[in-house]
């Protein structure tokens, strides 16, 4: 056996491992025990290659599979010079990407899907996800080897690396060992084992099923399916959406809510004529664990039949992520019991007031099941289920619908997925997790639990977003349940978008595209309601029509009106917000043009109309809810006009760009929305006469006018937070008092960070914080972000582990119906925007972090106008990689123009050293 | 069958109106209507009480059914009870929540959500998710849930009394301590309609040994 010596994170193969005499090195931070080696578990392939010929042995077709399955190889060549058939053989086909290493010159190139047909090319690599792709000259095999596992499989991830020996005399050995390879990588999935990628559930709790269902719940931005148990319980709530199709329901809350699909999941395990499930017998184990790194559900459970006969089961399932119309789960069940078995076909559809009705059909050994909803959108869903030997795999293609023919669009894709094969489906999924990790990530060392809270929530926010698709939105809850019957709030442009914008911007895109989409609706309401330009949705469903409730039943059981349709205008400028976030952060002219200008200019002309002049001479706002919703009828809400304030002036700004960007398109626009300078001019008027509510002497926001001549209750005196004051309080009692529901003062500081200097936030933290009883999830991350920038760095940590928590440690199943993403999305803003002190400064990026005293460390990267950045900030180290050009700032230092590679800062008191360029690094 | 203990005060047409509802009636045995220690003796022997408060009138049937929850797997003795007689009279039954708000620090369980988003909604949820984490009945028996705002005590009689309950079903473990005794022992006194008291588990669903008295 050969054995190397271990280098950069490689172990050598030690003796008495099971495996083929030309491996010589693994490299994997999951191995289990130094050494140990798993043909399943390799993700990548380093074959050392003497040059010897080929002659068609078969390299080639093998690499070719490998690839398919999502395998990395690096044909590491480093003497000679190779027959060009040879060369010509080598290419990738499928998600596992192809490298070759020559000796001559010693470069890493990729191989794409053409081949080395003509030679070596000698460009540099892409960037690619910002990971390097050059090893130095002349690297040995084991710094070839350590690359694969750092950066083309990175860290933290599951698989491991292997070196193997291609030599004259071993070339048919390591053709074997890849066969052998491939063969593994059929095999049942391996969970991921670092538990701060895994959220794992124990036991079952009737009680709680319903909140654990939709933490394990499995989406991909275009269907979402709950975590329910595979053959169901009496406690199951199971439900699988497909985002945007929808149904009008009756009742005390009628209006559109999403259509529930078949139980793609569900199976009728068996065993001697009778069901098994966990309450005949004895349980023996019992673990569902959500695989964050993987995005794959796994279960795990064993049950000692009531026959005497143990039963061992495990599943797997996902929402592909590479390839959205695509759903699978795989079953693998062991037993000394007769006649085992697991599924046979669908179960009927259970009762949905949303659906209009549900047609099946079998075609081909096939399931078709297509889901109409009473709004007159569809959804198909063709399954194919194949089950052998105690394993079972099924495949479902989703086609959602405005008209077109479904059963033909969804059987052609089920058809090519079943023709990819589910290893192949899968190896692609992962691969696409892993693309996303690269810039989703937050890490927080050190702190195993808080690490792994927010990496549920990071996981549910990359699972919320649909990038290829403009139809739908993400709701408040996601596709996680059906909380809030899937309806679009201002959750969606102010708390969720950020993390797109700043880490995928193609998703913040196609979210923005909707809103877009539905601003006819959004005329028409602020139409309706005797104003121009466009007042959206404050609950958006398909269309963008307002589909808010009018009435609703208290927890006390009396009728109540809701008025947050009506007048929680704030939403308007919230999609203008994030509009120009986007911009920003991306600098997407297309966009812009083509349809971010429009959001911007239409929601200026709603608040120009909105406003009205008083007797002061002063520009008023009156009548409207603040995202304080326990003060229903604010005059001069401090939050919505300095944000309309913004919006007019913002406007302004486009108006002023989009000519210089695009003569032809602007003159398009403005013909088309009949803009003309007066209404322009006329803008900038009244958002210099609004009114703000800001206090020259005290420095404060008055949260609206006549807030500090109510009641002076202050939240943290009369319950630990969080708690819901209206509730416990009763209604008149907040509505008379400065008890603020969630961040309404705080918010406008946060959203708009450039207006509010640190003397001006700091004074409005010390008086807002206590008054704030929290009894909205989407506070405590701002409170976090917020703090964290006044330097409260105490409330700061304790406010964003409030935020972490607000799922997971739900205990009265405020979860049950789905997970609150705008949490999720405030813990990432907290987290980089916050903690990370990252914000847009004019063209530069400016980066001023502050983290407590009791944390190791925080890492999280960001896309700045193309470029990655990547930082990594400790107690007295701020490191910055960035993968291209950039113009970044550090606290309070000038911007400066970076190139790509990696930048140090050290902690100067409360501030940061200019950065200093770090030698050595490509 | 387990006992039910009717009581002197108790009229006949109680005992009536409680017969086949899955409690095996003792008119023999003597306790008071708001004697707690002799409340406490007889449900630590497993039995349950009917107590007809001085300010009660008898109803004539049992349309209407209201269960004091303390939000715990400790009511679901009086939930099963109310299901029985739902059953057997075709009553509705409401259950009332008065929240534990001492119980608000960190890491404690509330039995209503801590947060409102979009309050329609999460009040609609918070009623689904209660009624089937706590109040599994019969099938055809409706059930509803009302929280009860502000002071417990007097939210708790003000919900009775608007209510029109007809029988106030309560489960007790016979600690004393708790918000759902103060409630308890404030409806044995001034309860507008008849009270149904079974024994009752703690937080957990767990029997609780009976308090001395």
């Amino acid at each position: 056996m050969q054995v190397a010596r271990g280098l950069g994170g490689a172990e050598p193969v030690e003796d008495g491992d099971t495996v083929p005499s030309l491996l010589v090195a693994v490299a994997g931070a999951a191995v289990e025990g130094r050494g140990a080696f798993d043909p399943a578990r390799t993700g990548a392939v380093v074959i050392d290659w003497d040059g010897t010929p080929l002659d068609g042995r078969g390299l080639g077709p093998r690499l070719r599979q490998l690839s398919a399955l999502g395998v990395h190889a690096v044909v590491a060549h480093r003497e000679g010079e190779p027959l060009q058939d040879d060369l010509a053989d080598l290419r990738p086909q499928g998600p596992g990407r192809l490298f070759y290493f020559s000796g001559d010159p010693a470069e890493l190139v990729e191989v794409g899907t053409g081949g080395l047909t003509a030679g070596l090319p000698r460009r540099p690599l892409a960037a690619g996800d910002g990971r390097p792709t050059r090893v130095p000259k002349g690297a040995a095999p084991e710094q070839i080897l350590a690359w694969a596992r750092e950066w083309l499989l990175g860290a933290d991830d599951p698989a491991m690396a292997v070196l193997v020996s291609a030599a004259a005399t071993s070339v048919p050995s390591a053709l074997a060992f890849l066969d052998e390879v491939a063969t593994a990588q059929h095999r049942f999935p391996a969970e991921v084992e670092d538990p701060a990628w895994r959220l794992e559930v124990e036991g079952f709790d009737r009680v709680r099923e319903r909140e654990v269902e939709s933490w394990l719940a499995v989406a991909n931005g275009r269907t979402g399916t709950r975590g329910t148990l595979e053959e169901g319980s009496p406690d199951s709530f199971p439900a699988t959406y497909a985002a945007g199709v929808f149904g009008h329901v009756e009742g005390e809350l009628p209006g559109p809510q999403l259509v529930s699909g078949p139980e793609w999941t569900h199976l009728r395990p068996h065993a001697a004529g009778r069901p098994v499930d966990l309450a005949e017998g004895e349980t023996l184990e019992h673990r569902r664990v959500l695989d964050l790194r993987q995005g794959i559900l796994f279960r795990r459970w064993r049950q000692r039949l009531p026959s005497g006969e143990e039963w061992s089961f495990r599943s797997a399932r996902f929402a592909s992520l590479a390839d959205r119309e695509l759903l699978a789960l795989e079953a693998e069940v062991t037993t000394d019991a007769p006649a085992a078995s697991l599924g046979d076909g669908l179960p009927a559809a259970r009762p949905d007031a949303a659906v209009a009705s549900v047609e099946r059909q079998a075609p081909g050994g096939r399931e078709l099941v297509t889901v109409s909803g009473k709004d007159g959108q569809s959804a198909t869903f063709a399954v194919s289920t194949h089950e052998e030997r105690g394993r079972l795999e099924r495949l479902v293609a989703v086609h959602r619908s405005w008209g077109d023919d479904l059963a033909v669009d969804a059987l052609h894709r089920l058809g090519r997925a079943e023709a990819a094969g589910l290893p192949t489906l899968r190896a692609r999924h992962r691969l696409e997790w892993r693309r996303r990790w690269a810039d989703a990530d937050v890490t927080l060392p050190g702190d195993v639990d808080l690490q792994r809270a927010v990496r549920f929530a990071l996981a549910h926010l990359i699972s919320s977003g649909d990038p290829e698709a403009d139809v739908a939105s993400i709701g408040a809850r996601g596709l996680t349940g059906p909380g809030y019957r899937g309806h679009v709030f201002w959750d969606t442009e102010v708390f969720v978008l950020p993390f797109f914008i700043w880490t995928h911007p193609p998703t913040a895109r196609a979210l923005l595209s909707y809103r877009h989409r539905t601003l006819p609706a959004a005329r028409a309401k602020a139409a309706e309601f005797g104003y121009t330009g466009a007042l959206f949705a404050w609950e958006s469903a398909d269309t963008g029509a307002e589909v808010a409730p009018l009435f609703a039943r208290a927890p006390d059981g009396t009728r109540v009106a809701i008025l947050t349709g009506l007048r929680e205008h704030h939403i308007s400028a919230d999609v203008a917000w994030a509009t120009w976030q986007y911009w920003q952060v991306t600098r997407d002219e297309a966009f812009l043009v083509d349809k971010g200008a429009e959001l911007i200019l239409e929601t200026a002309r709603f608040w120009a109309s909105r406003a009205q002049r008083g007797d002061d001479g002063r520009f008023h706002i009156d009548g409207v809810i603040g995202p304080d919703e326990y003060h229903e009828d604010a005059p001069d809400n401090a939050f919505t006009n300095v944000l309309a304030c913004w919006n007019l002036a913002t406007a302004a700004k486009v108006c002023d760009l989009l000519p210089r960007l695009d003569r032809a398109a602007w003159e398009q626009l403005s013909a088309r929305l009949d803009l003309r300078d007066p209404e322009c001019r006329w803008w900038a008027e009244v958002g210099e006469g609004l009114v703000d509510g800001f206090d020259d002497r005290s420095l404060l926001y008055e949260q609206f006018a006549g807030f500090f001549a109510l009641e002076d209750l202050r939240a943290v005196d009369v319950a630990p937070r969080p708690f819901p004051a209206d509730t416990i309080l009763g209604a008149p009692r907040v509505h008379g008092a400065q008890v603020v529901k969630q961040a309404d003062v705080l918010m406008l500081a946060h959203m708009l960070p450039e207006l509010v200097p640190a003397e001006v936030l700091a004074a409005n933290y010390r008086y807002y914080e206590p008054r704030t009883s929290h009894g909205s999830s989407l506070s405590p991350p701002v409170h976090a972000a917020v703090a964290a920038r006044v330097g409260a760095l105490d409330d700061a940590d304790r406010y964003f582990r409030m935020a972490a928590a607000m799922d997971l440690d739900d205990r009265m199943g405020n979860s049950a119906l789905g997970v609150h993403l705008a949490t999720m999305g405030g813990l990432w803003q907290a987290a980089a925007l916050g903690f990370g002190g990252v914000r847009a400064d004019g063209d530069a990026l400016r980066i001023d972090p502050q983290i407590p005293s009791s944390w190791e460390g925080l890492g999280f990267v960001v896309r700045w106008r193309g470029t990655r950045v990547a930082v990594d900030v400790g107690p007295a180290i701020l490191q910055i990689d960035v993968d291209g050009p950039a113009t970044v700032a550090v606290g309070a230092e000038p911007a400066r123009r970076l190139e790509g590679g990696r930048y140090l800062a050290t902690r100067q008191g409360t501030g940061w050293s200019a950065l200093q360029t770090v030698e050595g690094r490509a | 069958m387990k006992t039910l203990v009717v009581p002197p005060s108790a009229s006949a047409s109680v005992a009536d109106l409680l017969s086949g509802t899955g409690w095996e009636l003792d008119a023999a045995d003597g306790a008071e209507a708001h004697d707690v220690g002799a409340t406490l003796a007889l449900l630590g022997r497993g039995r349950g009480l009917v107590v007809v408060p001085s300010s009660a009138a008898v109803p004539a049937s049992l349309r209407r059914v209201l269960v004091l929850h303390d939000g715990t797997p400790g009511s679901t003795p009086a939930v099963e009870a109310a299901d029985h007689i739902a059953v057997r009279h075709g009553s509705g039954v409401v259950v009332v929540h008065p929240p534990d708000v001492e119980k608000l620090g960190d890491g404690d369980s509330l039995t209503m959500p801590r947060v409102a988003d979009h309050s329609p909604y999460d009040w609609q949820e918070w009623r689904d998710e209660f009624l089937r984490r706590f109040c599994p009945v019969s099938s055809g028996v409706s059930v509803a849930v009302e929280l009860v705002n502000g002071p417990p005590v007097e939210g708790t009689l003000d919900v009775v009394a608007e209510e029109r309950a007809d029988l106030v079903v309560a489960a007790w473990d016979g600690d004393l301590e708790t918000r759902r005794a103060e409630a308890l022992q404030a409806l044995l006194s001034h309860s507008p309609c008849p009270v149904l008291v079974v024994p009752g588990g703690d937080e957990r669903g767990e029997p609780h040994p009976p308090a001395k008295s």
